[in-house]
């Protein structure tokens, strides 16, 4: 094995410095390099072990050129040239660990030991990486992408250590939902059953494969659920979505059509209780009747009252978010199968209400552990700031019960996953309670912060490497992984929902259309 | 600006450094490093010459000329060196050095070779070595000093005005003068009234000689008159005085140094280039110089002016004032973190092996 270099410096049990003996045979940055330590066993005695570790920076100096050197001279020594043997090229590598055999059991252990000047450090073999990332079968091996630099080194995540939940976070199209429906496809295979909040309707193709025509796999795994006011979207795994007014309670209706008044709000708690003894399944017309045939007995500021009331709930009528009908939460636990609530052109108002009321349905059947709800639901909630931001930026029906999936769901086998390009935005709370976590490119420095907040174990470097990434590169850490880790997200076998539009070709047509007409509008 | 034509050479810059340790009971060591850089194609490669001088030394006049010839010796061995590989390869080099070719420092009171005999031959027979191959290939060998006196181009001018004058006494005077004699020779010369005004410094001198950009007729200059006929102490051996005679006849038979006061843009500061005459034409033997004089009116200089265009060309700023020395500093460097960590250790653990107890509490490491 060739080495890259030798350790210089001083170095710790974290860190070392190497330098590269030759330029042209030299790593990338976060590339994985390798080479032993030794290390103080219990027993008192020494033992060599290999230690891998990532090259988080790479200075290249030459004497010539230092921070004094002036523009003027640096011309001039361009043409002198350069002398090679003085360029010096040296990297920052941290440790990541070492593989330890614990009576059979295998843990990663970082040295106490630093590395040795003068030791040899060479790029880290795939024997080593594979032994460090792959997973035993019990831990549900999730393929989600390839070892960043390294596509012949596959990364699984455990989906076991799912139900720490997950927070997936990164700019806009850098690869959020993308990588979240790789793990939605890895999951299938696994026989999960999963619930996904999708605002853009990123997920609403996985039937397909990228080209456009039916995944073998995946055709039958997944349905579609679309409100009636939502975006247009017709294909045979597409079903309406419908949710009459008694979905929800008391307090929501009043938050929704913003009664206040104490003697409105009695009123209208005593109308849906009576409705509720008639019929369980009431609609926002079978209240609204009901109030009509009160008004017109009321008299004064009684009626005055109730026509408050009518007023505002048809106000919320026209917003179209109430039908008849009643969501069938049911077929959201069948395993293997992948439930979409599709959301796209949806207000926000009404988005909020409908996720707020779909999760607490779906708690509540895990709470009240009904038998058609036995299998754990594994819930991706896109946009998530839109839905769980803290308290203090306004109501937010779903926030409440993202965050008691989040801080109990767990034990009722429901598994969040939360995603979005503003962790500044979501509460931290929520963010807090998710455990694995898979950061994307993010370089807003609230953002990072926010991050870094949410994870005792997302370190200083780490969060210096986000600017860095490109498009599908992310770093995972959490239990979901053995050690932090870079890596760029695998092609997905369905497709992706999320792509950028084509402006130039949607340009393209237009200019044609519009040519099109100008010659009909000639001749 | 492009690069001047006129001159189809390798430019090799040579640069060196020093550094001493003074042990208890007389032990002293001195280390000299120097470095030749060869810019050849777009590429540099380097000489190293490291000169190591442990020994005993007690006095600081001493030590301070050990140092000088260890670093001195480095600098023109690496220098011929690489003069030599350029040589080889068929092409002409033009060799710049850091400071002065008639090196001052090597001493003019004879007792003073006492001490340290086998490193001045060393120094000699190494500067002899490189004007040798100097003259015998025809290349150019120039050494540049920023900060440098005037003292000859002073001394020469005063005894001009002397002679058109007529004051005899007083060139006789400027044929012995020394610096520290020039404010005395001053004095007099206000009090007999043959200095009406204040007399300029070499700093002024210089401002003066080099208004614009350009440079001043080159100055022959005399080698030192104990050169010619060292009188060595009667204590030194006899090999050594041999071999100290003969090191000076051979850089006396070679062409001599001239001197010129160099200005390359209006705003810098002026800098002495010292270079062999050859460069000029002027092919006799150094000893036939028997004063500093200025080169003959009709001299052609063409020679000289293509190669100070290149210094011009080199020059940045008063810091970076000729590109491949002040690259030649940066590795030549010598500071003493680097002694101390690399060198001492080394010097310090061969001395133990060879027998030596070292009492480090009275080492004293020079800044």
């Amino acid at each position: 094995m060739r080495e890259y270099g030798y350790v210089i410096g001083q170095a710790d049990p974290t860190h070392f410095d190497f330098n590269i003996s030759d330029p042209d045979y030299r790593p990338v940055n976060y590339e994985y390099v390798e080479l032993e330590v030794e290390e103080q066993q219990p027993d008192g005695s020494r033992r060599r072990v290999r230690v891998l570790g990532q090259v988080k920076r790479l200075i290249s100096s030459h004497p010539f050129y230092d921070r004094r050197t002036t523009p003027g001279a640096a011309h001039k020594q361009r043409q002198l040239g350069l002398t090679p043997d003085l360029l010096q090229i040296y990297a920052t590598a941290k440790v990541l660990g070492y593989i330890h055999d614990a009576d059979g059991r295998r843990e990663i252990r970082r040295p106490r030991s630093p590395p040795l000047p003068g030791t040899p450090v060479y790029r880290a073999s795939d024997e080593l990486l594979r032994d460090f990332f792959t997973l035993p079968e019990e831990e549900i091996p999730l393929n989600v992408g390839h070892l960043l630099h390294r596509e012949n080194i596959i990364i699984p995540i455990s989906g076991k250590e799912l139900h720490r939940h997950m927070a997936i976070l990164a700019m806009t199209r850098y690869g959020k939902s993308y990588f979240a429906g790789r793990i939605m496809e890895e999951l299938l295979k696994h026989g999960a059953s999963i619930l996904a909040i999708d605002v853009h309707g990123d997920y609403a193709e996985m039937v397909s494969k990228p080209d456009g025509r039916l995944h073998e796999f995946f055709h039958d795994k997944v349905t579609v659920y679309r409100p009636e006011a939502a975006e247009r979207l017709e294909a045979p795994h597409v079903k309406p979505l419908r949710l009459s007014a008694s979905s929800i309670g008391f307090r929501e209706l009043c938050a929704l059509t913003r009664i206040e008044g104490p003697r409105q709000r009695f009123l209208l708690r005593k109308t849906l209780e009576e409705l509720r003894v008639e019929n369980p399944s009431y609609t926002l017309d079978d209240i609204l009747n009901r109030l009509e045939k009160l008004m017109e007995e009321a008299k004064g500021t009684a009626e005055e009252r109730i026509e408050g009331i009518i007023e505002r709930l048809e106000d919320l009528k026209r917003e179209g978010i109430f039908t008849y009908g009643d969501i069938d939460v049911k077929a959201f636990f069948k395993p293997q199968r992948l439930s979409d609530i599709y959301l796209s052109g949806l207000p926000d108002y009404v988005q909020d209400v409908l996720v707020g009321v779909i999760l607490r349905r779906v708690f509540e059947a895990k709470y009240r552990r009904q038998p058609w709800a036995r299998h754990p639901l594994f819930i991706f909630i896109e946009e998530a700031h839109r839905f769980a931001a803290p308290p203090d930026r306004g109501v937010r029906f779903s926030r409440d019960i993202i965050a008691r999936i989040a801080a109990e769901g767990s034990k009722f086998g429901l598994f969040l996953t939360v995603i979005s390009q503003r962790p500044r935005r979501l509460d931290p709370d929520i963010l807090s309670n998710c455990g694995n976590l898979a950061i994307f490119r993010v370089i807003n420095p609230q953002d990072q912060r926010t991050i870094q907040a949410a994870s005792e174990s997302f370190s200083e470097d780490l969060l210096e490497d986000l600017p860095a990434l490109e498009q599908g590169e992310a770093v995972l850490i959490g239990p979901f992984v053995p050690i932090p880790v870079m890596i760029k997200t695998m092609r997905r076998e369905t497709r992706h929902g999320g792509r950028t539009p084509d402006v130039y070709g949607l340009l393209q047509e237009a200019l044609r259309e519009a040519e099109e007409e100008e010659d009909e509008a000639l001749y | 600006m492009p690069r001047p034509e006129g001159f189809e050479g390798v430019v090799i810059a040579v640069d060196g450094g020093v550094q001493s340790s003074t042990f208890a009971y007389g032990g002293f060591a001195a280390v000299g490093r120097a470095c030749a850089l060869i810019y050849q194609n777009g590429e540099s490669s380097i000489v190293k010459r490291v000169k190591l001088y442990i020994g005993e030394a007690y006095e600081e006049a001493d030590r301070e000329a050990i140092t000088r010839y260890v670093r001195m010796i480095a600098e023109y061995s690496a220098a011929h060196e690489a003069a030599q590989r350029v040589l080889e390869r068929g092409e002409r080099p033009l060799l710049l050095m850091d400071g002065s070719l008639r090196p001052m420092g090597i001493p003019r009171r004879l007792g003073e070779y006492i001490h340290h005999p086998e490193l001045l031959v060393e120094l000699l027979e190494a500067i002899a070595s490189l004007h040798s191959l100097t003259s015998r290939a025809g290349f150019t060998l120039a050494a540049i000093a920023k900060d440098s006196t005037a003292l000859n181009l002073h001394l020469t001018l005063l005894r001009e005005i002397a002679e058109a004058r007529g004051l005899r006494d007083l060139l006789e005077e400027l044929d012995w003068a020394a610096p520290q004699r020039l404010q005395s020779l001053f004095r007099r010369l206000r009090e007999r009234g043959d200095l009406t005004g204040s007399p300029l410094c070499d700093t002024a001198l210089v401002g003066e000689a080099t208004i614009g950009e350009g440079y001043t007729t080159p100055l022959l200059l005399a080698p030192p008159q104990q050169w010619r006929s060292p009188q060595l102490p009667s204590d030194i051996d006899e090999e050594l005085s041999k071999q100290i005679e003969e090191a000076y006849r051979c850089i006396l038979s070679q062409p001599g140094v001239a001197s010129t006061i160099f200005r390359p843009q209006p705003e810098a500061r002026p800098m002495r280039v010292d270079f062999l005459s050859n460069l000029i034409g002027y092919m006799e033997p150094w000893e036939s110089y028997q004063a500093d004089r200025f080169i003959d009116e009709d001299q052609p200089l063409k020679g000289l002016e293509e190669f100070l265009n290149q210094l011009a060309y080199w020059f940045c700023n008063e810091v970076e004032y000729n590109i491949p020395l002040y690259q030649a500093d940066l590795i030549a460097r010598f500071d003493r973190g680097l002694y101390e960590s690399r060198y001492e250790p080394l010097i310090i653990r061969r001395l133990e092996e060879a027998g030596l107890s070292i009492i480090s509490r009275r080492r004293v490491l020079r800044p």
